[in-house]
């Protein structure tokens, strides 16, 4: 028996193999939900269904496919959203955004007025244009479309005169970095 | 009650220490907390309060506090410097420059799909590569043409056995009685009839005799047991015309 074992598992490693290239494709996929949302990565139920596993392959496949992507400077991460947790891949050491520093500078305005709110986790447009239009930073023009290409990329989520961290700032910046960011948007705009 | 009491020398009791301390490091962290910045006159002046302290700390309480007083007095240094720095820069490169802060602090989301915001062709632009088309080359063309035409031209047959017997003669009529050296013996055969030759010595009809001078004499019939037939090894070099 224990010469039987290693050959039936080859077919079955050879397969995890097949899978992990196709894994990859899934997990660096964006794609946007019905009402706009930008979604990263893909949901673990869908994951269950496609590849027809149980809970414990798809956590031996993902561990696979981590181990691969650690070496590349890359991380497999994992987030709720919608009540079930979604997998995608980030960078470890940081790269290039897909945002102006500009953008990036009302985002960091946004994480520390998010944070300074507590519990409630968001911020009001209204406290956001007062400090960005009010103290000439931008013109309500630019606040608009900044506020637009930040909902774009799934930044923040806007809804009824408040604005809220999206999975994707979550994702992107840590507990520590948001704090740092904070302190930073502080001192030099506040 | 030993301890409010004033000690000699006129310092004030320890809890003094530490209430001077707490009052001060108290101010200062609610101050950082709203933001606001205490003046430069005032806060000197709370600098100077605790600065003679520091000779009279006792317990690890003290010397905390201490610690927090005079952190809290730097970080509203920072914020007051930082603050009139700012003050003479614009707003919107402020704007940029916490930009620049956030994305230090990114480590983004990886995607392969989507619109990509790198050109892929700026290396290829910058040597001003440009695709060739392969032509055709007439000599290529010709040649083709004419091995299409001479498979045409020249047909294939199979040899039975009554034309390797008539050639076997031939080749056996020619060679009997001659007397030649092997380079001279191989450049008169073509390798049809060297394979010939060697197919009549293994019959026996054929025997090749070798003499001392090195010359071989191709005879006809077996030799005995005691004078065996002299191998030759030839590469026949004759090109020979064969009829169609």
């Amino acid at each position: 028996m224990s010469d039987e074992t290693p050959a039936e598992q080859q077919p079955q490693a050879a397969a995890d193999e097949s899978l992990l290239p196709q894994l990859m494709a899934v997990l660096t996929a964006r794609w946007r939900e019905e009402t706009g949302r930008l979604c990263i990565g893909a949901p673990r139920k869908r994951l269950l269904e496609a590849l027809r596993v149980g809970d414990e392959q798809l956590d031996a496949l993902l561990a696979k496919l981590a181990e691969r992507a650690e070496a590349l400077g890359l991380e497999l991460r994992d987030y709720r959203r919608a009540g079930d947790t979604w997998c995608c891949l980030t960078a470890t050491h940081g790269g290039p955004v897909e945002l102006s520093e500009g953008d990036q500078g009302v985002l960091g305005l946004i994480i520390h007025l998010v944070l300074k709110s507590g519990r409630r986790r968001c911020a009001t447009i209204e406290e956001l244009r007062e400090t960005l239009v009010g103290r000439e930073y931008l013109t309500e023009n630019q606040f608009q479309s900044v506020l637009r290409r930040l909902e774009y990329h799934g930044y923040v989520h806007r809804s009824r005169g408040s604005i809220a961290l999206d999975c994707r700032t979550t994702l992107e910046f840590d507990e520590a970095a948001q704090k740092e960011i904070g302190e930073q948007a502080r001192l030099l705009i506040l | 009650m030993s301890d409010v009491t004033p000690q000699p020398g006129g310092h004030p009791p320890d809890d003094s220490v530490l209430s001077r301390l707490w009052e001060i490091a108290h101010k200062y962290q609610r101050r950082l907390a709203t933001g606001e910045v205490v003046p430069l006159r005032e806060s000197e002046g709370d600098r100077k309060t605790v600065a003679p302290l520091a000779r009279r700390l006792e317990t690890p309480a003290e010397r905390t506090l201490d610690g927090v007083a005079y952190r809290s007095l730097a970080e509203m240094q920072t914020r007051r410097d930082t603050r009139r720095l700012l003050s003479n820069v614009p707003a919107r490169l402020r704007l940029r420059r916490l930009g620049f802060e956030v994305a230090l602090r990114a480590k983004p989301v990886v995607f392969l799909h989507g619109p990509l915001k790198l050109a892929a062709n700026g290396l290829l632009a910058s040597v001003g590569f440009t695709p060739d088309a392969i032509e055709p080359s007439l000599e290529a063309d010709a040649l083709r043409d004419e091995l299409d035409a001479s498979e045409r031209r020249v047909r294939m047959r199979s040899v039975e056995d009554a034309d390797l017997e008539a050639m076997r003669g031939e080749v056996k009529k020619r060679l009997i009685g001659l007397k030649l050296k092997p380079d001279a013996l191989a450049e008169s055969l073509t390798s049809g009839e060297a394979d010939l030759l060697s197919q009549l010595v293994r019959r026996g009809e054929v025997a090749l005799l070798a003499d001392r001078d090195g010359d071989i004499e191709v005879v006809e019939g077996a030799l005995s047991r005691s004078v065996p037939s002299t191998v030759v090894a030839l590469c026949p070099s004759r090109r020979g015309i064969r009829r169609v």
